[in-house]
Formats: structure tokens, sequence, C-alpha cells
């Protein structure tokens, strides 16, 4: 069952001379629980197009659906509740809210979305993170994969539809690394969760289902391509 | 629920970014600060306006020419709160009216009302006079209510000016703090915040840091408030006021809480619309752009700048970034512009206003600082060079000009002309350059000039033939034996025989009088001396008008000490001097009103300056801030530190730079095109005055052309010198973080170690006036136990109990005397037995003498229930039966003690042998003569008020730290009493005032209207006897011998009395004959018919210490009536 879709997507940047298509009609659909990578060289238009797939930047053109749904066609306030409760993003570098603590961290989007975070709920994503000894931590206080743990805790704790993934590994060394993928691998085996990763690094996308390179804003190769058409077709 | 993590992160920003926490605080602060001081100004000045209107004349209406029937019948009136009446010398009274509502339409009430009392021919023949002043501040009557409004609307309208440009510091204040943050705030998006949950989030850390801005904003005020109130008064305002009405004025600093929450509410909203504009610019971001730090795009740069020019790559950069934040750049510039505008320009135009003010009075009316009429009395002996001779001899004065009118007729014209004989000074003041001939000419030939300003040189002018003009001088002779003394001019004039004698004299040319405004009339001028001469062949013995002007030689400033010199002196000479005008005393006047006018503006000055600075320091900091990647990314390619400083000095620099030049220029602008429109106006008015007239006035309005731009450059080296201060300290700071994290622009450093620096705060602050009340009441207490033992040392102290607390009661005297004299202090008198010293002595030997002091008195107890006469009554039996005294007393009661003594023997008769006054409170014949507490404050509320403000000043203890004796302000030495009491006495009688308010005495106060109906409505006469020594004159010599002690206690406190007793004696006889008169039909008499069986006896002296000035006749005669008595 498809979850995600993108079509014909494009964010050009600047006018005139100075056009630049950072995204140039990109489509590409997304099944439920795929884990699958996107590819590319620096500038190839990857982090614009999660941004846009995680609404916080709108596309120039083109659409994009999420559980059958156009994200675009929502207002402001909308697109906000959207991000709250349907994507979760995560950031290189954690982007984590320095005032707050690694627990306080991964409850604010239910906080914000004036939801008591269920005990049991979150006992269980702190365990999976390995972060139960460390909730009370202020960020600065935290190691580097520590703070990202707390940035999927906040990304996986409302159960979004699809968890967006900015180069989750990029600011950690090897064993770390290592740490955040396993930990996505479990996420999506477990809770059978959908994730697009970001990453220029090929040994982590070998980890995933699916792999999407793109190349000046345009998907030159996409391994899942056919098999998704198939995948329609039979469901059909 | 949903607030709950508003409420958090706002909470955790505020404890996490503490610097900045207090940063903002600082800036509301300030900004409520201004507000509070500016509405608290309103209600101080409303309220000392108030009062100065108020002392004028307490009453809202006075009503002539009515009869006492129908003065009462007023009260029945609607909206009428209290009459009050006073006789006059026809036999009708006036009442005066004070209203308790709002009567509308003022003419219809009027009407309606006199119709009512049967007095309509009073609104018919005017015989009323309404005190709009009073009835405008009271808002009573039509339109009256506009009038408060009006005035509020004004502070109102100066408030928000000033709040428009504060606005913009807690603007900023809120901008740096989340700048700091905006990425967070992107992030917050980005995982799901609604852009109303960013912007209630910031709101929510404004309103909570509101929580310890708005209450010491409001103490800041207050402090601001105060500082402004106490140097405006001490700059001479209040000399200023005492002098215009007469009386002893305190006028009152009060804090009206309801400009307080005006101020907090108004602090409030500002905060609010500040982090509410701040949050809705942060949530215009997309939150991608707020996550990476996008700094605004660069459109366009200069590539040659002068600063890139003269300062290098640093110098290049400065340029262009201060070029790149337009807005930010512009309003920085203006924030700094209009303060240092303002600071430069304050202080100029006032001088220079105050300036043209009294240049221009010089000019238009006189340049003498007095301007009297001489006048003569030929009975007495007095002609006018008495007059001259006292001016001169007085050594006071200078500039004396001397001018002598008489008139004369032309031969064949009835019409009468003036002739102005005049002294040298006098010829130079009025004519000056345009005199043909010299004043010496004019003395050696005996001749005369014609004044071409006068209305009648035409006619004049064309009689003279030749140079010699033909006239008839007007002869008076008087008949000697009819003259008396004390008759008026107009008076001899009537027992005058007119003879017209043929002259001849010879005129010299024509002269112009200097004087723009006002001419004389006169059309020929001739010498004083010439005057002399002819004086008793032409005009007879009497000068009818001589006048004099003059300037008070001294080279001070205009200030109360030497007007108060110069009434005296005029005051000493009333008989040979009559003042027409007191230009001094104008002069004196707005050189007050504008020394306030200064000091006040200096204050607002400092004010802005702080505000100005704060803005300055916060746009230089986000601007920084701001940039923190970026000067980040400079020091990685190789910039120094010390080029960084450079290029951060150099931004600072073009906004000092630019503030001052702007600075600059409008106060250019601002002087130019004042001289330009005061000339344009001099010289649009004074179109026929001389060109060298002109050219003094143009004098008068040119400006100080050069201190106000010393000043835009001093306050901008300052600004600059902050400027670099905070980019220094800023710069040190960010680089406290490594360069990658500051290029990235990741997490601010947040200190890790939890403060509580709000909670620190509030503590701190209600810490501060805790301890500040407890150290104050601590000191009170611990003093007063210290004064009862000085006075325990003189032999006073002797505590019993009262009904609730110890009462002090001093006993002496004869141990078991004949008699037992009880004395009741008036209200006030907190050391009465040491005021009685000397009556003691004279009447111990045989009486037992018991002085008790009631609740809250000298050394007693204070009690907080209400004194009733009851009560305090009640008290002192209670606490003389303790002391072991039985009945039966002579009460003496002094002033309102007497009072005390009355309901005494109304309830124990038994107790009571008799009753001595010591000029006691009379029960008037009605209420309509008996004004009560509102005879001294505008309403019961005022009168509430002020009492809780002194039993305040009196608990903690501040009447001791800053005592309000009735000493000399200058000196400080107690001059009332001092001629009559030793030093000792005086000394605890100091000591005693440091209690000059307590819980007790206050509440007497408020008692004694209800103390004096309940007396008068219950009081019989009864057998009793009762002896009342008076101090009300019944001469000119009761009054004199009072005040010989005004001037024996004057001279005993090492002060001058200028003026004569006799003289003093004499005039105030002269206006309150009348009233002392009517004073006895209006209060003793019926007083002595309620009472019954009253001896009256007047001792002379002053109503609060005749006992002690007189103690030999006082005693006399208590000793005599109790002798009587048996």
């Amino acid at each position: 069952m498809e979850i995600l879709k993108v079509e014909d997507l494009c964010k050009v940047y600047g006018k005139g001379e100075n056009e630049v298509r950072a995204v140039d009609g990109v489509s590409f659909r997304v099944p439920k629980g795929q884990m699958v990578a996107v590819v590319g060289a620096s500038g190839s238009g990857k982090s614009t197009l999660l941004h846009m797939i995680g609404a916080v930047d709108r596309p120039t053109s083109g659409k994009i659906w999420l559980d059958g749904q156009d994200v675009f066609e929502r207002n402001n306030r909308e697109l906000a509740i959207f991000r709250r409760r349907q994507v979760g993003l995560i950031y290189q570098f954690y982007n984590l809210i320095p005032v707050l603590t690694a627990e306080e961290n991964i409850t604010l989007p239910l906080l914000m979305d004036g939801r008591k975070p269920d005990k049991a709920h979150l006992e269980r994503v702190l365990d999976l993170l390995g972060l139960k000894e460390r909730r009370d931590h202020l960020p600065s206080q935290l190691s580097g994969g520590q703070q990202q743990r707390v940035s999927i805790g906040r990304a996986i704790i409302t159960s979004p539809q699809v968890i967006l993934a900015d180069e989750p590994t990029g600011n950690l060394d090897s064993k770390n690394s290592a740490e955040i993928m396993a930990l996505f691998r479990r996420s999506n085996r477990e809770l059978k969760q959908t994730i697009l990763i970001i990453t220029h690094d090929e040994s982590i996308a070998e980890q995933c289902d699916r792999i999407i390179v793109l190349r000046d804003g345009r998907i030159v190769s996409d391994d899942g391509a056919q098999t998704q058409e198939e995948a329609d077709g039979h469901a059909l | 629920m949903g607030m709950r993590y508003e409420s958090l992160l706002a909470a955790r920003y505020i404890k996490a970014q503490r610097r900045q926490s207090v940063f903002t605080v600082i800036s509301i602060a300030v900004a409520v600060a201004v507000m509070t001081t500016v509405f608290l100004l309103y209600s101080v000045f409303m309220d000392c306006f108030k009062e100065i209107t108020y002392s004028a004349a307490p009453y809202h209406l006075a009503v002539d020419a009515l009869t006492e029937e129908q003065a009462a019948a007023l009260q029945e009136e609607p909206h009428v709160g209290a009459v009050k009446v006073s006789r006059v010398e026809d036999g009708t009274v006036t009442a005066y009216l004070r209203f308790d509502g709002d009567i509308g339409d003022r003419d219809r009430w009027l009407q309606t009302a006199t119709d009512h009392i049967g007095a309509a021919q009073v609104f018919q023949k005017n015989r009323y006079q309404w005190n709009n002043a009073l009835m405008d501040l009271d808002a009573i009557g039509d339109g009256a209510h506009l009038f408060r409004l009006r005035i509020f609307a004004i502070f109102f309208i100066f408030a928000i000016i000033m709040e428009l440009s504060l606005r913009l510091i807690v603007d900023t204040a809120f901008e740096v703090s989340s700048k700091e943050r905006e990425r967070h705030y992107g992030v917050l998006q980005s995982i799901g915040a609604t852009p109303e949950q960013i912007v209630r989030i910031i709101t929510f850390e404004g309103l909570r840091l509101c929580v310890v801005a708005v209450p010491l904003g409001l103490l800041v005020g207050i402090g601001f408030a105060y500082a402004m109130y106490y140097a405006t008064l001490a700059s001479g305002l209040d000399d200023l006021f005492h002098g215009m009405t007469d009386a002893t004025l305190y006028l009152p600093f009060s804090i009206d809480p309801r400009m307080l929450l005006i101020a907090a509410v108004f602090g409030i909203v500002w905060v609010f619309l500040s982090a509410y504009g701040v949050g809705m610019r942060i949530i215009k971001k997309s939150p991608m752009e707020a996550i990476l730090g996008r700094a605004a795009q660069v459109k366009k740069v200069k590539r040659r700048t002068l600063s890139g020019l003269l300062f290098g790559i640093s110098g290049s950069l400065a340029a262009r970034n201060a070029k790149r934040q337009k807005k930010r750049f512009v309003i920085t510039v203006l924030t700094m512009t209009v303060s240092i505008t303002m600071f430069a320009l304050f202080s100029t135009v006032t001088q220079s206003l105050e300036r043209s003010v009294t240049g221009l009075m010089t000019t238009i009316i006189d340049d003498s600082d007095l301007l009297v009429y001489l006048p003569e009395d030929l009975s007495r002996g007095i002609t006018y060079e008495d007059g001259i001779r006292d001016i001169e001899e007085s050594g006071l004065f200078c500039d004396i000009g001397i001018e002598v009118t008489q008139t004369v007729k032309l031969e064949g014209d009835a019409h009468v002309y003036y002739v102005n004989y005049l002294n040298k000074e006098m010829f130079e003041k009025r004519f000056g350059d345009s005199a043909p001939v010299s004043y010496e000419t004019l003395v050696r030939t005996g001749g005369y000039l014609l004044n071409s300003a006068s209305n009648e040189y035409p006619s004049v002018s064309e009689a003279v033939s030749g140079d010699t003009l033909a006239l008839r001088s007007v002869h008076l002779t008087f008949a000697r034996d009819t003259l008396q003394e004390g008759m008026t001019i107009r008076e001899y004039l009537k027992s005058t025989e007119k003879t017209e004698i043929p002259q001849t004299v010879t005129i010299l040319g024509t002269a112009k009088e200097q004087s723009i405004m006002i001419t004389t009339g006169c059309c020929l001028v001739g010498a004083l001396e010439t005057y002399q001469s002819i004086h008793e062949e032409w005009y007879g013995e009497v000068t009818s008008m001589a006048d004099a002007a003059f300037s008070y030689a001294s080279e001070n400033d205009y200030n109360a000490a030497d007007h108060a010199k110069i009434t005296d002196w005029l005051d000493a000479h009333p008989d040979t001097i009559s003042l027409d005008f007191d230009n001094y005393g104008t002069r004196w006047r707005i050189h007050s009103v504008m020394s306030s006018v200064r000091t006040g503006l200096f204050i607002l000055n400092v004010m802005i300056a702080l505000a100005a600075l704060i803005d300055l320091v916060n746009i230089i900091s986000t601007g920084l801030a701001d940039r923190r990647s970026e000067l980040a990314s400079l020091q990685c390619v190789g910039m120094t530190d010390r080029q960084l400083d450079r290029m951060a000095m150099l931004e600072v620099l073009q906004f000092a730079g630019a503030g001052a030049f702007f600075s600059a220029v409008i106060c250019a602008a601002v002087i130019i095109g004042c001289e330009a429109l005061m000339t344009a106006w001099i010289r649009a008015t004074f179109t026929t005055e001389t060109q060298a007239m002109q050219d003094m006035l143009l004098g008068l309005v040119q400006m100080d052309h050069v201190t106000p731009f010393l000043r835009v450059a001093g306050a901008s080296v300052i600004a600059f010198a902050a400027g670099c201060v905070t980019s220094l300290v800023m710069l040190r700071t960010q680089s406290a973080e490594s360069l990658t994290d500051q290029i990235r622009g990741t997490e601010m450093q947040l200190d890790t170690k939890r403060t509580h620096i709000l909670r620190n705060t509030v503590i701190a602050v209600l810490g501060a006036v805790v301890l500040t009340i407890a150290g104050l009441r601590i000191y009170a207490v611990a003093s007063f136990q210290n004064d009862r033992k000085e006075y325990e040392k003189a032999g006073y102290l002797h505590l019993v109990d009262g009904t609730d607390g110890k009462r002090n009661i001093y006993r002496t005297g004869a141990e078991d005397g004949r008699h037992t004299i009880v004395g009741l202090a008036g209200i006030g008198v907190n050391c009465f037995p040491v005021l009685t010293e000397a009556l003691n002595e004279r009447l111990g030997a045989e009486n037992t003498l018991v002085y008790p002091d009631r609740a809250g008195y000298g050394l007693s107890d204070d009690s907080s229930k209400p004194q009733t006469l009851e009560q305090v009554v009640e008290d002192y039996r209670a606490a003389l039966r303790n002391d072991g005294l039985a009945p039966p007393y002579v009460l003496m009661g002094h002033s309102y003690g007497g009072y005390y003594a009355l309901w005494w023997e109304l309830h124990y008769p038994d107790e009571v042998e008799a009753i001595v006054f010591l000029d006691g409170t009379e029960l008037p014949k009605s209420a309509l003569w008996f004004a009560g507490l509102l005879e001294e404050y505008p309403s019961e509320a005022d009168a509430r008020a002020d009492m809780r403000r002194q039993t305040m000043r009196t608990w903690l203890g501040l009447d001791r730290l800053f005592p309000q004796h009735m000493g000399d302000p200058e000196t400080g030495a107690h001059i009332y009493g001092a001629s009559v009491l030793t030093p000792e006495q005086i000394r605890l009688w100091d000591i005693s005032d440091h209690r000059t308010a307590t819980a007790a005495s206050a509440s007497e106060m408020l008692l004694t209207e209800p103390s004096y109906r309940e007396l008068a409505e219950t009081v019989v006469p009864t057998s009793t006897p009762k002896l009342y020594l008076s101090t009300t004159p019944s001469c000119e010599a009761d009054i004199c011998e009072a005040e010989q002690f005004v001037k024996a206690d004057r001279e005993a406190a090492g002060l001058t009395y200028a003026s004569d007793p006799a003289t003093v004696a004499h005039t105030t006889w002269q206006a309150i004959a009348r009233v002392v008169k009517a004073y006895h039909a209006d209060y003793f008499d019926p007083f002595f018919a309620q009472i019954g069986s009253t001896q009256y006896v007047t001792i002379g002296g002053d109503h609060g210490l005749f006992y002690a000035q007189k103690p030999q006749e006082t005693a006399d005669a208590i000793l005599a009536f109790l002798a009587e008595m048996g």
C-alpha cells in the first residue's frame, strides 16, 4: 500500500540567468513500511526534496500526497499540525531545543498537540533509544550520538506515517552511525515505520530496501521504481 | 493543557539566557518607570494644584448679602456639602458653599437655590462669586469634568510620545533574545508547532518577565517621580506658591494607585505588543530559513565607501554591514537623534525662553524691579521727597528714576495736559538717545521738551510760538485748618481752592519716548530740579502724583529671600511708599518656574538618555548576534581579533556619526527656525519702533549657537563609547565559542547551572522593601524608648495604666494641694507639661498639678481605638484613678482640650469642680459657623489621606530622620517660643515632635467634627464655675504685644525681624477689628450661653503659647478664679 506519492516536483531558486532548478521534475512512490535511501552528490537537491516532503519548504510546482492527501493544499496552521502528527524530521545537526531535557525534547510534539504523553509508550521509546539513564539531561550534556537518538525519539514519538532523516549519521563516528542505523532498521521492522534517509554514505544506503539516486535535481536511478509499479499492478 | 509547554519553554528560556532576561527586564522596567513617572506626576500635579487653589479660596461658591436664616437654608439645597458663613459689616452674612456633587448648570442651580431661600435678589444683582478653579478641579458644574480630562490628555499625550521611543527599547530587547533562538523556533515549527504557538511562546516569555519588570518599573517610576517632585520644589517652586497664596502650604506627594494601575497595564500591553510583533516577524520566515539561519539576502553593495578608503577592509565591511540592515540602522539612528536632540535643545530652549520673556518684559513694560507711588500727607508733613529719601537711604536699590506729574492748561483751552518732571535716571530711561538736548541743559535752562509720542502732541506743538509756549498752571491752595490726619488726597482736593496762573515756558525741542507699549501721555517734559524750584509758585504745596521706578541693587538672581527683604522694606514704609508694580516678584516667579521646568526637563533628559543608551546597546548586540556565523567566517579566513574589533567599532562610529549629524541638523534647524520666526514676528509687530529698538528686540531672541552643538558632540561621544563597549563585550563573549560552532550557528552556550533569577530578583526586591520597613520601624521604636529616657532624665516620665496601654502622667506642684488641676493638651501639643513649666511654678504653691498624656500623645502608648470624646475621657479617668488621684478635679483644657473638659463635666458632674479654658475651642452657635476638618482639607477623604501619610511617617520614624519642624528653613533654628522657653524646654519639645502623628492623634483629628456635633447637641448650661482665658485681641495693643513675641522669638533664634510690631499691629487691627467684634457675637456669646456661668478674661499673646508668654497674668487669673470659688 502506497503511503507517499511525489509527482513532478520542482523547486526553482532565482530567476532568469540565475535560475537554479534544485529539484527538477521528481516523481516517485513509496509503499508503507519501506526504508528508502536518497543518495546524490552535494547540491543534487536531495535535502531540498526532503524538506519539501517534510513540509518545511514549499515546492515551486508539483505535488506530494501523503496517505492519499495533498500536503500543500493545507494552510500554514494545518501544515504545522501535519508536520507534528504525520512526519518526523531528523537533521544532521540534531536541532534539539537546548533548554529542554532529553525527555522533554522527545515529548515536545505531543505537548504541542496538547496531548499527555502515554507513559508506557514513552518508556518503550526511551528503551528503544537506550536513553533511559539520560532522560533528564540537557542536550549540551549528551554526546553527538545520544543527541541524534533524542532527535530520532522526537521524530518517532508521535508514530508518524513517514520519518525523514537528513544525513542522520553525517556528524557521527562509525560506531555511533552503526547504532543509529540499527535503530532505524529496528523501528522499520518492529513498528512498520516508513523511512526516507538522505545520505551520501554508500554503506548506509546499502542497508535500505531501495536506493534513489539524484543528480542535478533529477532522479537518475531508482532500483525500487520498477518493483513499485509491479506491486501496484499486483495490487490492482 | 496546551499552555503547559509554552510556559515551560518560556520559563526555561528566561532562566537559560539570564543575562538577556535581565536586559529585557531592565528595558521593560525603564518603559514602565517612565509611564509611572508621567502618570504619577499628573496626580501629584493635580493634588498640588488643588491644594493651592483650595488654600487660596476654600469654597466653590460665595453668596453675599444673605440673612443668617437664608444661609442656613442653603444647607438644604441639593448637592450642598458644607456651608460656612461669615458676617459682613452691614449686618448681612456671606455664605461659603462647598458642594459634594455635580450641580450641573451653575446658573440654574443658583437661581433655583436663591429662589428657594427667598434671596432671589442675590442672583439678579450678581452678589455671588463662583470659585471656578476649584469647581473645575472638583468637576462640579457644566463642562467642569472636561477640565481634568484636558490636563490628563496633555500628560497622556506626553506619556505616549515618551513611550513610543521606549517601545523601541522593549522591541529590540525581544529582538535580541529571540534572534538567538530563531533557529529553535524554526525547529519547533518543523516538528509541528503552529505559528500561533510560536507567538504564544514569545508572548508568554514577555509576560513572565513582566512579573518582575513591572513592579520594578513602578518602584523606579515612583522614585523618579519623587525625585522630579522634590527637585522641582527645591528649585524654588514652593517658594513661589507660598508667596502667591500667602499661606503655609504643604504641597503633597501622593501615590495614586489608579495611576500605578494605568502605568502597569500600559507596560504589560506594550510588552505584549512588542513580543507579539517579534513573534509575528519570526513566523514569517519559513522554518527552513530559520533553521539554516540564512541571513537576509544582500542585494547590492556599494563598492567604494568613505569608511573603506579610510580604514581599509575593516572599514569597508563595516560600511556595507551598516547599509545592509537598513531598517535597524534607521531605527538606531532615529532613537539616537531624538534623544541627543532633546538633550541638546531642552536647556537651550528654556534658557532663551526665560531670557526672552524677562527681556521682553523689561523692554515693553519697564526694566525697573519696582514701580511705586510716593504718597503725600500734608497733615503729617510727609512729602514725596521723604519717599525718595527712604528709597535712597535703604541702600537696597539702584537706578532710582523719579517722575512727578502735574497738570497745565493751554491758553484758551479747557483741556488738561500733563507735564512730567523727571530726574536724570528717569529721563534717560524714557528718552535716552532721542532727546535733542542733554538733561543738564534741561536743568540749566529750566526749559521743556515736547513728547512726540503723546496723543496731545499735535495740539500742544501748534500752540508753540517760536520756542515759547504760553500756558496756565493749576495752583492748589489748601485750607490748612481743615486738614486731618489720615485724609486721602481725594479728601484734600475737596477742601482745595484752585487758581490758574499764566506761565510762559521755553521749548527746547521734541523728543520721542522709547517705551513700546505704554506711553504716559504727557506732552511736556521738564527736569525734576526745575520742578523743585517752581513747584510752590506754580502748583502749590502738594505734589499729587509722584512715582519712582528703581531696581534691586543686589547682583544675585531673582530669589525669594531678596523678595522677602524688599517686601519687608515696603511694609516698613507704609507712609511714604506705596507699591504699584512688583516687577521683581514677577521676574522672580518667572525665574522660579523656569528653573523648575529646567530641573524637570533635566530629569526627563536623564531618563531619555538612559532609554537611548539601552536602545543602542540592544541594537548593537542584536546586530552582532545576528551575524555570528558571518563574523566567525571572517575569522576563519584570517581576520584577527583586532581587525574584528575595529570593524565593530567602525560600525558603531557610523551609528554615532549619523546620530550626531542628524541631531546637529535638527538643532540647527530648530534654532534657525525659532530665530527666523521670532525675527519675522518682531519685524511685523513692532513696525513703528526705531531701528535701535528693533535691534534690541532682535537681540533678545538670539539663541545660544554653541552650547547645543557641544552637547550634541558630547552625547555622541558617550553613545559611541557605550556602543564600543557593548560591541567588544559581545565579540569577546562570542569568541568563547569555537569557530565552527559559531559558523554553524549551533547551540548557544547555556549555563547548565540552574539559576532562579526571577525568583531571586523578586525575593531581593521584596526583601529589601521589608528590611527597610523593618529597619525603620525598629529605629522608630528604639528611638521612642530613647525619647522616654530623655524625658525620664528631665523628670517627666511616670507611666501608669490607661484603658489600653501605658499613659504618662506628670505630677507637679503641692503634694496634696487645695485643688487638683488636670491639664488637658490641645491638638498636636505633645509636651504640654514642659510648655506649662512657668505656669506650673506659679500655680503649684497650693495646688496639685497633673498632666496626663492621652493615647498617642507625648510619652503615652499609641492606641488603635477611635479617639472619641468618651474614649479619651474614660482613658484620662482610668489613668488618674490608677495613679491614685481622686476627684474632684479642676480641668484645665487648652484649645481642643476644652472639649474633653466639657464632655467630662457633662457626664461626671461630681468629678469636675471647675473648668479653666486656656483659649479653648468654642462651640459656635450653629453648625454653619463650624468648618471642622474642612477648614484645612478640601474633603474628608483628603484629610484621611493626609492623616494616613502623616501616621505612616511617624510610624516609620521618618519624623526623626527628616524632621518637619517649624523652625527656620535655612538655619533650622527653632523659632516658635524661642524667647520664652529655656533651651532645655525647646530640646524636649523638639524631641516630642518625633511623633507628630500617631494612630490615636490621627483618629482624634478625624473625629473633631462628630465631637463638635455631639457637644453642640448635648451640652447644657451648668453652675460649675468656668474661666475662659482668651488670646482674642480686644484692641490694637493686644496685637502689638503678640507681635512683640514674634519679634522676640525671631531674635532669640538669631534671625532678623524686618518690620515693626506697632506698624504690623496697626495694619492687622485695621483688617481684623470688624472680624474680632463679630467673633464675640458669633462664637463667644453663644458658647458661654450654652455652657453657663463663665468668666471671660483676655490674657493676650499667642494661642499656642500664651500661658508661657504671660505666665504671671495667666496664673493670677486662675488663682483669683479658684480663690473666688473657695
